[in-house]
């Protein structure tokens, strides 16, 4: 079963800068901070998007979204349930390996 | 340019493209070419939720370059060209951003003598709907500034409810997975704040869990498994 704790321990992944758990009506269930504040409304509002989209692609299953920042920062959005774990990159970080690893993370807290 | 040549062209250029589409935000789809096996899709959906996703986003990042979207059969790769129109590609995972940039500017060099015709350089543009006026985020609910509970201590070995409380975490977590621990620290600090936490008052944190069940069977089982411990 995971813990607030373990999903805060994304954030010792390297290359992620922020692992942030948001109910679907834009609830934060991470600790709150500013980083939070700014990306709750952004991660609840694709995954609640991209689990609508499934019904658009013939029922294929989301499984994560990723927005591209010129900055080089990635967000990612992972569905859970009811809920989205958002994850903020660090620039320019290899962004296939962050996402295999939290799929691998999700997969061992199932 | 000529739409139905230019989503033609890119969907001819990789075998890993299944479909592709041109969306407009005011005039929704412009053009596609979908494969037969994807053939039941709804482009203009997709289209709309797409550029609701990037207008929403546009309310927190400024600086978006592309989105993507991954499904267990399929990739949706969004790129924004300029005015208000978006690229929507449909492919195997397999192929690479770099592959898409390159289709991209040969199907833009097909259509370069095309009136209208967007500069080869498009997708080095900033998005112009970053300026636009935003989609309201999410209602969020007022936050209410609660008073600390020290959950982890409520539930610790050889606290007075501490039995009965794992055991509701358990159940919880057999019905809405790995969420369970962190939804129920929060509602246990709910059910502190509204009520002096005993035995007495337990039924009160199962109607909190209940809330936060969505399927009605579900309730069900978790009801009837943790009777035992509200008598």
């Amino acid at each position: 079963m995971a813990s607030a704790k373990d999903f805060a321990r994304l954030e010792q992944i390297n290359g992620i800068s922020h692992a942030i758990l948001v109910r679907n009506n834009g609830q934060v269930l991470s600790q709150a901070s500013d980083i939070t504040a700014v990306y709750a409304p952004l991660i609840a509002g694709s995954g609640i998007r991209c689990d609508s989209l499934s019904t658009d692609m013939g029922g294929s299953r989301y499984i994560h979204f990723c927005l591209e920042q010129e900055s080089g920062q990635n967000v990612l959005v992972f569905p859970l349930g009811q809920f989205y774990l958002g994850i903020i990159t660090h620039p320019n970080c290899e962004r296939q390996e962050i996402i295999d690893q939290v799929v691998l993370f999700l997969k061992h807290l199932k | 340019m000529n739409h139905e040549t230019f989503i033609a062209d890119i969907a001819a250029s990789l075998p890993e493209i299944a479909g592709a589409i041109l969306f407009d935000t005011q005039s929704g789809v412009l053009a596609q070419h979908l494969e037969n096996e994807i053939q039941g899709y709804n482009p203009a959906a997709i289209g709309s939720k797409i550029t609701a996703i990037a207008k929403n986003a546009a309310g927190q990042i400024n600086d978006i370059t592309t989105m993507q979207i991954t499904f267990d059969t399929m990739v949706l790769s969004c790129r924004q060209l300029p005015g208000e129109q978006w690229l929507l590609l449909l492919h195997a995972p397999e192929l690479s951003a770099g592959m898409i940039t390159m289709a991209l500017q040969m199907a833009l060099s097909n259509s370069a003598n095309e009136e209208e015709t967007p500069s080869p350089d498009f997708y080095e543009t900033e998005s112009s709907w970053q300026e636009e006026e935003t989609e309201q985020p999410l209602e969020e609910e007022p936050e209410e500034e609660l008073a600390f509970v020290d959950t982890e201590a409520m539930i610790a070995p050889g606290a007075p409810l501490a039995k009965q409380l794992n055991f509701l975490q358990e159940e919880l977590a057999s019905c809405i997975g790995p969420v369970a621990m962190p939804v129920f620290h929060e509602l246990l600090t709910t059910w502190c704040h509204k009520h002096t936490p005993s035995a007495e008052t337990l039924p009160q944190l199962v109607d909190l869990i209940e809330q936060e069940i969505d399927d009605p069977e579900e309730i069900k089982t978790f009801h009837a498994n943790i009777l035992s411990i509200l008598s």
